[in-house]
This record gives structure tokens, sequence and C-alpha cells, in this order.
């Protein structure tokens, strides 16, 4: 499959019917199940042509992205691991497809569920973890490790976009 | 041996070059996850500081963490770690024996009093005055204790230790008890599993001897660097998980099709470790990429858990980083956001962090 080029609610619309689908038919009746919990997408925005955005399931939270046609972060096979550049810093993904959305990648946030009491819980953490992604890492309060020395040398990922050349 | 001798010079002395000693501390520092920029660090710490020797005590056990550690991936750094730690006292591996060898812990001891650490395999049994497990003639708890009391710090390896494992399953005839339930007034850090994953080992105690400090513990005391997250949550075939695809009976349609394990009874959804990050044997394989769940031998007591083949139904059935953050969440409704923000940073940090990573930011607790 090719990748999606969508609007950013048609993604959220298909992530979401897909994975109803997967709550009816296969994931019906298992006891991990957190019976207070649907399947809902939360945010979804794009950036650098991804659609990034979580999805809240009975059985699992994952901050998803599925790539957009120009997208640098083509997720590989289904269980191949791939770090994403987001501006919080690296998260690492794993390759996953879903009909109706093709190739997209993951990354779990919690599972099983059984923490959350309800719904609203769910969604306010998930909304939480998205701006806590997006915010860039130097900016957050909490992270004495910006204070650190300085980088040395290029990342793998710097090296081929070209880092060395901009400092 | 002298007191001031250093690591860098029992390195030399075993016959490890210069080279290969920057080496080993350019691939330390890349497997504590710390920047390149302090393989230099280590190198200056290694040099100077004096040589911190290594007791190794077995108790009950079956010297699985001993054999799985003397495998570690990178045959450099198995040398320099062996050589490094110099194991004055380990059954397995130690040259010496009888008399002489039971000579070498009083020797220790005296030289080195509070400077040395303590690590145990295996765990004492207290029933019958401790004699289901006797070492030179004596119960292993009194030189369990004779030798913790004058050390640095303990490592309890493996699940035995930690925990209790399979000698101390219901119903406990020799009432096997894990270190920390006997030894209480020292830094205790667990490394559970049967056995621990041989990186894990040696990052571990790498991390001890080069920062002369324990790493940070999640509350069950746990190196929160290589158990900070479940097999659960780094496996490659958790997108079939998400998708509810499963593996329904063994050498099916799914289980030739790589689908979770989670139906055959995998532990993965509640066990802290590194396994499906870090992997096996020079990272080649781990459980459930050959076919078969976690069972998850790494945490409390799961001798006594029912089936390794019945899957996890008591979805409250959680490690303690998913408890911190369950209390969190549950308690968000009365107190407000900050407690979410809480569950909310650590999930954060949870996913930028890479298998075996060390972030100060996680020491400063």
């Amino acid at each position: 499959m090719t990748p999606l080029d969508l609007e950013p609610e048609d993604i959220a619309r298909r992530l979401a019917a897909a994975f109803q689908r997967v709550h009816a038919e296969r994931m019906s009746g298992l006891p991990i199940l957190n019976p207070n919990l649907s399947v809902q997408v939360v945010g979804g925005r794009m950036l650098d042509g991804d659609w990034i955005g979580v999805l809240i399931t009975p059985w699992c939270m994952n901050l998803v992205l599925v790539p957009g046609p120009e997208s640098a972060n083509h997720p590989g096979s289904v269980g191949v691991k791939q770090r994403v550049a987001l501006p919080a810093g690296e998260v690492e993904t794993i390759g996953s497809e879903e009909a109706d959305i093709g190739p997209f990648a993951a990354c779990s946030l919690y599972s099983p569920m059984g923490g959350f009491a309800d719904q609203g819980s769910a969604v306010a953490a998930a909304e939480e973890i998205l701006s806590a992604v997006f915010t860039p890492a130097q900016q957050a309060s909490d992270a004495p490790a910006a204070a650190a020395p300085a980088k040395v040398g290029v990342s793998r990922r710097g090296l081929l976009r070209g880092a060395f050349l901009r400092d | 041996m002298a007191m001031t001798e250093t690591f860098y010079e029992v390195m030399r002395r075993q016959g490890i070059t210069r080279r290969s000693f920057l080496k080993f501390c350019s691939l330390t520092a890349t497997a504590l996850g710390l920047e390149p920029a302090l393989a230099g660090k280590i190198a200056h710490a290694m040099e100077t500081k004096p040589r911190t020797p290594v007791l190794w005590l077995h108790g009950l056990e079956c010297t699985c963490c001993s054999e799985s550690f003397i495998r570690s991936a990178h045959p450099l750094v198995s040398d320099v770690v062996l050589s490094m730690i110099s194991l004055d006292y380990d059954d397995l591996i130690m040259a010496s024996a009888g008399h002489q060898a039971e000579a070498i812990l009083t020797e220790i001891r005296e030289k080195y009093k509070g400077n040395y650490i303590l690590a145990v395999e295996g765990n004492p049994p207290l029933n019958q005055d401790g004699m289901s497990c006797i070492v030179g003639g004596r119960p292993f708890v009194e030189q369990l204790k004779e030798v913790a009391s004058d050390c640095k710090a303990v490592i309890s390896w493996g699940s035995c230790a930690s925990w209790g494992c399979v000698q101390a399953a219901h119903p406990n005839p020799t009432q096997a008890t894990p270190v920390h339930e006997v030894i209480t007034d020292k830094p205790l850090i667990k490394v559970p599993g049967c056995p621990p994953i041989a990186e894990v080992m040696t990052g571990v105690i790498t991390y001890m001897l080069t920062f002369d400090r324990i790493p940070e513990l999640d509350r069950q005391g746990r190196p929160k660097m290589f158990y900070g997250q479940r097999i659960h949550d780094k496996c490659y075939r958790r997108p079939h998980f998400d998708a509810g695809q499963f593996v329904e009976d063994w050498d099916d349609e799914g289980a030739r099709k790589g689908y979770c394990l989670y139906k055959m009874g995998c532990k993965g959804p509640t066990t802290y470790n590194a396994c499906s990050t870090v992997r096996w044997n020079n990272g080649v394989s781990f459980p459930i990429q050959s076919g078969h769940g976690c069972i998850g031998c790494s945490e409390d007591g799961f001798w006594d858990k029912g089936s390794f083949y019945d899957h996890v139904t008591n979805t409250h059935v959680f490690g303690i980083e998913a408890n911190a953050d369950r209390v969190g969440i549950a308690a968000a409704g009365t107190v407000g956001v900050a407690v979410t923000a809480h569950a909310v940073a650590s999930a954060v940090r949870r996913i930028k962090q890479g298998a075996g990573e060390h972030h100060e930011e996680n020491d400063k607790t």
C-alpha cells in the first residue's frame, strides 16, 4: 500500500474505524480489555507531512505516526523498529499496518489499560502526552538533561540530513 | 595487590592493551547510552580509581547467572569486565579451592573493609538453621551475613537472590529467602531474571565500578535502565497484539505468521525486562522471537502464578511502574492535573528511552 494523502480528520476517522473493527471482531471478549474504555483517536496533527496522534483502545494506548506521501519516516514492515524524531526527542516506534490506513508506525504508551478508570482520564492523558511530545526538549522545564554538555559529533540522521553544513 | 592498584593497572596486568582498554571505554559508554564524549571520563576514572573487588557468593541456585555473565556478547567486554571486577571469590571461576578459597573471603573483607561489592547469586534457606545450603562446612546464611557486614553494596543476581525463585515457590520447604530480607542495612540492587541477560549484568556492574554508585532503581530495587519497560512495550510482535491477531494454537496459521502469543500464555504484558530490546545470545533472539511466550522469569513469584500457558486474565497485575502511573491517574480525579502530569512525564520519558540507556535526569531522584 502507498502512504495516504488525506486530510488529518480523514486519517483520524479511518484509524478509529479500523480499530473499532478490531475491537468488535478479533479482541471481542478478551479479559485484557478494560470495559470502561472505547476506541478513540485523540489529537492528530501534521508534523513534516506526517500525521501524529494518539490511538486509545480498551487494550492499548499508542502514539501513532501515519506517514505522508513525502515522509522521511516510512515505517518498515510490521514489527520493524525505527526511531522517529519528534520535537521532544526521538522515540522508538514499531512498524504496523491496517487496511484503509496502510503502513503506519506506533509507539506504545500504555498497555494493558487497567490503570484508566474511564475514557475521560485516558483522553486527558493522551492530550497531555501529545502536548509533551510536541514541546521542544529545550523548553521542557523538567529536563535537566538540557543543561548537560552539548552533543559532540553528528548523529547518523544528522549526517544524512547535512547537519554539519548548517553548524 | 595493593589498595592503590587501579582498574587500568589490573587490566594491563591481565594482558589487555591500551588500545583495547580505550575501545572498552567507548563500548561501555555506548552500552550505557552515554554520550560518546563520556568515554574519556570512563577511561580517566579507570586509570585513577583504585580497583573495587567483587566477591561473588553462591547460595541456593543453579549457576545460570554465572553462566549467563561469562557469555557477555562482546569478547572484549567479558575479558575486561572479568579482569576488572577481578572476581576474587567466585565458586564457578576462581582458581583456588577449599580452605584457601575461604581464606580469600576473610582476606578481602579485612583488606577492603567497606570498599568491596558483594554479588550474591542464589539465596539462603533459613529453615533448620540454614542446613539446606552448606558452604565450607557452615550454613550459607552465616557466610552471607559476615561478608555483607563489611561490603559497600550488594548486587542480587537473578530471580533467586531477588525474589526467591523456584526454591521459594509454594510451599518453600527450606524457607529460601531473598537476599534483601536477610541483608537490610546495605544498598542493594536487584538484577532479576532466570538468568538475567548477560549485557544487563555487565552493564550494571560496569556502571557501579566506573561511577562508584548504583544506577537509579525503581521502587522494587531494579535498575530502571534495564527494567523500566515491559517486554510487551518493545515486543516486535506488538503490532499483532494491537491489531488483535493472535496465535490460537501451537503451529497454527497465526503461529507461522508470527502473531502475538498472548493467548498462548505470554507474560510479556506484565514482565519488566530488556529481552525484547537487548535480546539474548549476542542479541540474536529472545523467547517470543523463537515462537514461545514470555514466562515472566524476572517477576516476583513467577513460579506461583499458574501455568506458563494460561493467558494473563488479571489486567490489574501490573509492575511497579504501571502502578505508579495507575495511582497517579486514579488520584487525578481528585487532586487535579499535577498527578496526571507525573504519569504523563514518566510515559514520555519511557518512550524516549532506549534499552539499557542511562539518562542523567533519572539519577536525580
